[in-house]
């Protein structure tokens, strides 16, 4: 089934003289349960595209097909609605609010609008027992380190239920052993959890957690790779198109949207 | 420097515009003020109502000092609250490598151009309130005069040397400040990231704040019914525990900022109800943070307002005080004694309306009275009253009761209301005690109370009277005839009317130890150290005017240091407020990229900006509310509707200034 369609978008900041394009005509699809990681260098928009589907931020031209709706259609209650129960988003920069424990901090978006889920305590444990939160639940934020912060800010994206999860260069500000634990917690929510996650980063290792890789460049779309074999492969295929991109590759045929 | 200093200003510019708007309108107050010292005409006008042209120039002068010194106060407390916000920012420029006396230069610049902007909107804002101001002094004094925009080079060159001077010290003092920088860095960054915590040590202080302050409110609004029992049991004397009670009350008020309601604020958020509903947890966090940061702002804020309040509450009781004395002692046009009317005929001949006699007996009495608990024997002076007099005089003074008076039974008329205490069933304490007359024996059962004296209590020696016909012709007493003018309502009226009351008459009545004793009778004498006085001619209209012309002066003085002060702190709110919501910015996109909705983040700024200004603002009126009760019970006057109109209106100023700030901290933050 598929969840997300972007459909020739385009994202253009500044205003007549002084104009720049972060996304150009850019198309593609995810089909359900899916592990996406976007890739490319920086610049290429992978945030603002990222931003885009949060609908943190609008397209100037195209639209952004989620779970059969059309976003750029929704007015403001809506697309905070949607924030709210169908994507989860991992900040890059964590976002959590230092003066609530680990546990409101998790919960915080089931109880922006009333009625408060009567399993959210329920919830809480099982996304701590996934995240292995468990122990630091009445916890703040400001007395854990950075990967379990990280957690706390995948738990918090979680206990939505949300069909799609979002992650911005999740591992951008940890160290290579907290990565590896994240990305083992995300790729267990794939598999056991069977949540479809896009995760935008620039680094070749994080990306091979993914099932399948789209690169952009320049806001356009440029190529992509899927895993077939093992971890290592992928990384090696990874690498392969990274050197590509890098090196001027030309870029391939935008694949068809339907 | 000065390029530099210009792009912080802009960069600040929500800050710097609220400081500069704030310090202007105070500026534009102290012109204003400054420019009423200037009109003569005014001033020459009080000056013949108040009998002392001097009075009312003395005391502006003294309102216009202590309105500057609280000006520059409050401009120094503006800085450091200004300052406290840029540390970061100016730190970062200490560590890029700018020398402290660059960055020095650039604060001071920075000061001198606030406070240019500051004096452009306070002389230009002085020049248009001047008439403002002045017309309401005109009016709140009764004055016919008419005032125009007041343009005064010397005020305004004044002003300009001073705040221009004061903003060079304050850059000068900045500049002196970022050499610290250094030495806070690390305090600061371990101080922003610190959770919230409540420890036991907290709760305790947390509940001594809340007892100080309900022990104080209770103990000053139960002063004078336990002044005197305490004192029995503690040996401390009336002053002591008033100063304990206000040290108490201070202290107390204190603590309630530092800790009970941070405290509350942290219970709240950790209630299972509050955490279940993301708006009312978020605006109990943020509630926690602002009062645990700005405690001792608030606390401060407190007392300024309390001070404000109190002080425009009992300016109104006072006022209503002075208007029912006036009511009280001079109800009627003119009241003469009888060896005044030969003079009131013969100034008023041709302008008199109307004419009555009222006759009376002068005695001297004996009772025992119960007041705040104690019998009070007391011998004294009496005029005593027909009451079919007294019901006649009731047609020209409506506000007289009807007193019900048997034959053997008198109703008693004095001036202090504590003898009207009434106990159970509301009967009154002292109603039922008799009144002996040692010149004939006579002994009359009290049967009633009152502190209205039929016509006014100016032409009274001391105490008044009221008896059946039958006991007032058998009394032996010294005939005290009086008498009730009325003249024309003409301008020929009102000048005899100041003619007679420029005359001084004084009555005196002997009452040494044989008269005490009833041996002889209180005749009139001469002034002795053995004599009772009474003005023998009282006119209404200039002693009602002299009183509206001084407590409207009075009214007008505190109304200025009221709205002044009530300008400063509801400044200092919003400048805090607005800087939290700017810091606070990050958090609430955070939220709303989460899927909290708008309209509940603007609750969430609502609510707790609302809090932030709430606080205070109840604290302070329970705290004036106090206050306006002892002064009311020292003075017998009464904390009635003209207090509350007072504080509704202080109230929707400040929950102006809240909605205001709650308004810019949905649009800032």
């Amino acid at each position: 089934m598929r969840i997300v369609t972007v459909d020739h978008l385009t994202k253009i900041y500044g205003h007549r003289f002084n104009r720049v394009g972060a996304l150009n005509d850019l198309s593609f699809h995810i089909d359900a349960g899916e592990f996406v990681g976007i890739m490319g260098p920086s610049g290429a928009g992978k945030s603002t595209l990222l931003n885009i589907i949060a609908s943190i931020d609008t397209p100037t031209t195209g639209s952004v097909w989620v779970g059969g709706v059309d976003l750029t259609q929704l007015n403001d209650a809506a697309l905070a609605k949607y924030r709210r129960e169908q994507v989860g988003f991992i900040f890059q920069e964590l976002n959590l609010l230092s003066d609530l424990t680990v546990a409101t901090n998790i919960t915080l978006p089931l109880t922006f609008v009333p009625p408060v889920p009567s399993d959210i305590d329920a919830r809480l444990a099982h996304v701590a027992d996934l995240l292995d939160l468990t122990g630091l639940l009445a916890r703040y934020p400001t007395e854990l380190s950075l990967g379990q912060r990280q957690r706390v800010a995948a738990a918090r994206a979680l206990i939505t239920q949300p069909a799609l999860i979002l992650a911005d260069e999740p591992t951008g500000s940890l160290d290579s052993m907290a990565a590896t634990e994240l990305l083992s917690y995300l790729t267990k929510l794939n598999l056991e959890e069977d949540r479809t996650i896009m995760m935008v980063t620039h680094d070749a290792f994080t990306a091979s957690f993914c099932n399948r890789i789209i690169f952009i460049r320049d806001g356009a779309y440029f190529a992509e790779v899927t895993r077939s074999g093992s971890r290592q492969a992928f990384f090696d295929q990874i690498i392969d198109m990274e050197a590509t991109i890098n090196g001027g590759g030309k870029r391939r045929e935008t694949p068809r949207v339907d | 420097m000065r390029h530099l200093a210009w792009t912080n200003l802009k960069r600040h510019r929500h800050s710097t515009l609220i400081g500069a708007v704030a310090a202007g309108v105070l500026i534009a107050l102290a012109y204003a003020v400054g420019a009423l010292i200037d009109m003569r005409p005014l001033m020459h006008a009080t000056g013949s109502v108040l009998e002392d042209s001097r009075l009312m120039p003395a005391v502006m002068t003294l309102a216009w000092i202590l309105l500057l010194i609280f000006i520059v106060a409050f401009l120094i407390y503006l800085n450091t609250l200004l300052l406290a916000r840029r540390t970061e920012e100016l730190d970062m420029y200490r560590l890029l490598g700018m020398p402290s006396s660059r960055l020095g230069g650039v604060l001071i610049w920075e000061a001198l151009m606030t406070g240019a902007a500051a004096l452009v909107i306070g002389l230009v804002g002085g020049v248009l309130l001047s008439k403002l101001l002045a017309m309401a002094l005109v009016r709140l004094m009764g004055f016919q005069t008419a005032v125009g925009i007041q343009w005064s080079p010397q005020i305004a060159g004044q002003l300009t040397g001073l705040f221009l001077l004061v903003y060079l010290i304050i850059g000068a003092v900045n500049a002196a400040f970022i050499r610290t920088l250094g030495h806070q860095r690390g305090r600061r960054a371990e101080a922003q990231h610190l959770p919230p915590r409540l420890s036991g040590w907290q709760v305790v202080l947390a509940c001594a704040g809340v007892i100080l302050v309900g022990w104080s409110a209770i103990g000053t609004g139960n002063y004078f019914a336990w002044v005197r029992p305490v004192r029995q049991l503690t040996g401390l004397p009336g002053w002591g525990q008033l100063g304990l009670l206000t040290f108490c009350g201070i202290a107390g008020t204190y603590l309630v900022f530092r800790q009970s309601l941070p405290a509350a604020a942290f219970l709240l958020a950790r209630w299972r109800v509050v955490r279940r509903h993301a708006k009312w947890l978020l605006a109990a966090n943020t509630l926690y943070r602002w009062w645990r940061r700005d405690h001792f702002a608030l606390w401060l804020i407190t007392l300024l307002s309390t001070l404000t309040i109190a002080v425009l509450g009992s300016a109104a009781m006072l006022l209503q005080l002075g208007q029912r004395e006036v009511e009280n002692s001079m109800p009627l046009p003119i009241t003469t004694s009888a060896s005044n009317e030969a003079l009131v005929e013969k100034k008023a001949a041709g302008l008199i309306t109307r004419q009555a006699q009222v006759t009376t007996k002068r005695m001297v009495g004996k009772t025992t009275l119960r007041r705040q608990g104690r019998d009070d024997p007391t011998t004294t002076l009496y005029q005593v009253m027909r009451l079919s007099d007294y019901q006649r005089i009731r047609q020209w003074q409506p506000n007289l009761p009807a007193l019900q008076v048997a034959p053997g039974q008198a109703a008693l008329v004095l001036s202090d209301p504590a003898f009207l205490r009434r106990g159970p069933a509301q009967r009154l304490v002292n109603a039922g005690r008799q009144i002996t007359f040692p010149a004939d024996g006579r002994t009359l059962l009290i049967s009633d109370l009152t502190t209205a004296f039929p016509l006014g209590s100016a032409i009274y020696f001391d105490r008044g009277l009221v008896v059946a016909d039958s006991d007032y012709e058998e009394m032996k007493g010294v005939n005290d005839p009086l008498a009730v003018y009325w003249l024309k309502e003409t301008a020929a009226g009102h000048r005899v009317e100041q003619q007679l009351d420029d005359q001084t008459q004084i009555d005196y009545v002997r009452y040494d130890q044989a008269v005490r004793k009833g041996d002889k009778l209180p005749t009139a004498t001469k002034d002795t150290d053995d004599s009772f006085s009474r003005s023998g001619l009282n006119v209404r209209r200039p002693m009602a005017r002299a009183v509206d012309t001084l407590f409207g002066f009075a009214v007008f003085i505190t109304l200025l240091m009221g709205g002044a002060v009530l300008v400063a702190t509801a400044c200092i709110l919003l400048l805090k407020q607005v800087t939290h919501a700017q810091g606070r910015a990050p958090v609430r996109r955070v939220l709303w990229q989460l899927g909290m909705p708008t309209s509940q983040l603007t609750d969430v700024a609502y609510v707790s900006t609302f809090g932030v200004y709430l606080a205070p603002l109840i604290f302070a009126s329970i705290n004036a509310f106090v206050i306006v009760h002892f002064i009311a019970s020292a003075t017998a006057g009464q904390t009635g509707g003209l207090v509350l109109v007072v504080w509704a209106i202080y109230s929707l100023i400040d929950l102006a200034f809240a909605w205001l700030a709650a308004q810019l901290t949905d649009r800032y933050g």
